[in-house]
């Protein structure tokens, strides 16, 4: 545990105090400003409760949309800044860990032998070792693993320095598998690069952050903020590019407001092994999934934990040659928000747990309404279908004594106004990000200005279009954590993830449905709604269809990023030991020819 | 050979690499303590330091606040 002036280190300073409330001021304005403007367009007609209801659900929808959107405002004010630092060898010991559950072992090892390459030309090699740890269930990929490590261990001549362990009992899953190691083997070191089995990271990076660590007592996790990588789908490469040119400038908000109580995103992060042994050991919460059991979304929890000792958990989005990849259809996306979704609900159990600081409980809350926020917008839907229903008559003579009719004010520019002012919310920091890149120069890492203008707005088409989609995931999602059903670990499907039209209605087929059925049911009910739900509906009813078609390869030349214009070196390597590797495993699976004439 | 069945040589050729990589591959025995965090106050806890705050006993309040935190 650091001593009480470290401890003190933990606290807000001043311009971490200034963002937060500059963030809060401006969300509480929006929501004020979206709550008061409704309140007068429901009461046009007289109030009742479905408008105050409605209200009620814009000034939530509305402060979650400014809260995200003043995050990446004042992400704007700022450039990250690398930490002034003695340029002086590191001395510290540290485990790169590479946790794997069923994963391909050519394509994770192959990541390993091109980051130890990396690191082995800083010349501090004998720093680092890599741990790789299985939790694979499945006995032929176990088998695959151990003999690919061993062409791991030859090819990089690295015994004694890259390690296998397969553990027999997956308890407690990733959280499990990292205090497995650190329980067997972590009094041997001082640092553990935490990595995803998709991660890849630059040597000279991961010698970087353990200079940071080195330099900074204090600092008990370093997280980097990853750049996705080798997306070739519609859908992956619209996230790839939102990853590299709209991410850092929110993570620079994030960065200003989280302080020294800063993320951890479970991978391309480094831990002080000592603080995280001293402070990170989960328990299982009382009960059963999903709310009980092993805490899966364990890294939001283990950088509250090392806040809580007084550590300081800080991202340094300034660093680059962090990767890694990411999934390339909305079905294998779904999965895996599901998995968060579950993880983030659990953490109700949390927020109220003795001695967090303040912003990790507000952090909680957070990943909470992240996926809450979509019920808040699938209730005003309904609510307005009641109101429209329930709408008295206008009353064309409400005073007795007045004989000529009076026509209720139209307030419909109020509305009009409100859901400009909302679409401006969801659009207005990616259009200013896209601005900022243009007039700073960094555009010319996505092609130049021009082409980075065009893929922002290409990349904002697709993201509308696919939003109703997601939502719907994500609401289905929900609504099973909340009745009890355990979405568990499904294995990530890393590699082509191409879906034909027929794959696509086997897993939104139901969204199609519910899209159709939605919008009958307003016209039928509420005919005056139908063409405010439409940019809703419309996706829905065509999920299928965009399922299908954002899965298919990328053919535009849009949305480039700089991995694809100056890739980091290390992705360089990880394609070459691949190539090596798989023109080795072709060669070897390859019938033997018997000669002529045999 | 039946299916399911793995031919002697195969057998033998399994463990010989399972056996290489327990070699090869062993992590270093350097053991590290790692606690068990109270996230959760105990359901007695919580109704005991409710009572005793209601009747304002100091000394379990604090014992409470003690067992509650880091």
């Amino acid at each position: 545990m650091p001593g009480p002036g470290l401890a003190r280190a933990a606290a807000a300073g001043p311009s971490t105090l200034r963002a937060r409330l500059l963030v809060l001021a401006v969300s509480l304005a929006a929501a004020a400003t979206g709550f008061m403007l409704f309140l007068q367009f429901g009461s046009s007609d007289g109030l009742d409760g479905w408008d105050i209801l409605r209200s009620l659900l814009i000034l939530l929808s509305t402060f979650w949309l400014a809260w995200g959107a003043a995050q990446g405002l004042i992400g704007l004010t700022t450039r990250a800044e690398a930490p002034a630092l003695a340029d002086r060898p590191i001395t510290g010991k540290t485990a790169i860990l590479v946790p794997v559950y069923n994963e391909d072992p050519v394509t994770t090892f192959a990541r390993v032998a091109a980051m130890d390459a990396s690191i082995a030309a800083t010349g501090t090699q004998a720093s680092f070792h890599f741990a790789i740890l299985s939790d694979t269930r499945n006995e032929a990929v176990a088998a695959r693993e151990e003999e690919w490590f061993l062409r791991l261990i030859a090819d990089r001549q690295a015994e004694g320095r890259i390690f296998y362990r397969r553990r027999k009992v997956n308890t407690g899953k990733k959280a499990g598998n990292i205090e497995d190691f650190i329980t067997r083997s972590g009094a041997a070191y001082d640092f553990a690069l935490i990595l995803d089995a998709d991660s890849l990271m630059e040597g000279a990076t991961i010698v970087e952050m353990v200079r940071r660590m080195e330099a900074a007592p204090d600092l008990g996790l370093l997280q980097s903020l990853p750049k996705v990588i080798n997306a070739s789908s519609r859908f992956g490469r619209a996230m790839q590019f939102s990853a590299s040119f709209f991410s850092p400038v929110f993570a620079r908000g994030l960065a200003m407001m989280q302080g020294r109580t800063g993320p951890f995103w479970g991978h391309n992060a480094m831990v002080r092994v000592r603080a995280f042994a001293e402070s990170c050991g989960l328990p299982a919460l009382r009960g059963t999934p999903p709310f009980g059991g092993h805490i899966l979304s364990h890294d939001y929890v283990e950088a509250a934990l090392l806040a809580r000792a007084g550590w300081t958990v800080r991202l340094d989005d300034d660093l680059e040659g962090s990767f890694e990849e990411g999934p390339e259809n909305i079905v294998d996306h779904a999965k895996r928000d599901r998995r968060w979704c579950q993880g983030n609900l659990q953490h109700a159990r949390l927020v109220g747990a003795p001695g967090l600081k303040f912003w990790s409980r507000w952090v909680f809350v957070q990943g909470i309404l992240a996926y809450i926020a979509p019920l808040f917008w699938l209730a005003f839907i309904i609510a307005s279908v009641f109101a429209q229903i329930y709408a008295p008559a206008p009353d064309y003579f409400p005073d007795d004594n007045w004989p000529f009719p009076v026509f209720p004010a139209d307030e419909t520019t109020k509305a009009i106004g409100l859901a400009v002012g909302i679409f401006g919310l969801l659009l207005l920091p990616k259009l200013l990000i896209a601005i900022d890149a243009w007039a700073s120069g960094r555009a010319q890492g996505f092609g130049g200005g021009g082409r980075a203008t065009l893929s922002t707005l290409t990349e904002l088409l697709i993201s509308s279009i696919l939003a109703p989609i997601l939502l719907a995931y994500q609401s289905r999602s929900v609504f099973q954590v909340l009745f009890g059903i355990d979405g568990g670990w499904p294995t990530n499907n890393r590699g082509d993830g191409t879906l034909t039209l027929a794959e696509a209605w086997a897993a939104s087929g139901w969204i199609s449905v519910i899209g159709l059925v939605g919008l009958v049911c307003v016209y039928w009910l509420a005919p005056g709604l139908v063409l405010w739900l439409l940019p809703v509906v419309l996706p829905m009813i065509l999920a299928p269809v965009m399922v299908s078609w954002s899965s298919r390869d990328s053919r535009s030349g849009l949305m480039t990023v700089p991995s694809e214009l100056a890739p980091s070196p290390v992705i360089g390597l990880h394609v070459e030991v691949l190539r090596a590797w798989l023109g080795d495993a072709a060669r070897a699976a390859e019938p033997a020819v018997a000669p002529a004439g045999a | 050979m039946g299916g399911g069945v793995k031919h002697s040589s195969e057998f033998l050729r399994d463990t010989s690499v399972s056996q290489m990589v327990e070699r090869v591959g062993a992590l270093p025995d350097a053991p590290l303590a790692m606690p068990t965090q109270r996230l959760e106050a105990e359901p007695g806890a919580r109704l005991f330091g409710s009572l005793a705050r209601l009747i304002g006993l100091d000394r379990f309040r604090a014992d409470t606040a003690r067992r509650g935190g880091n």
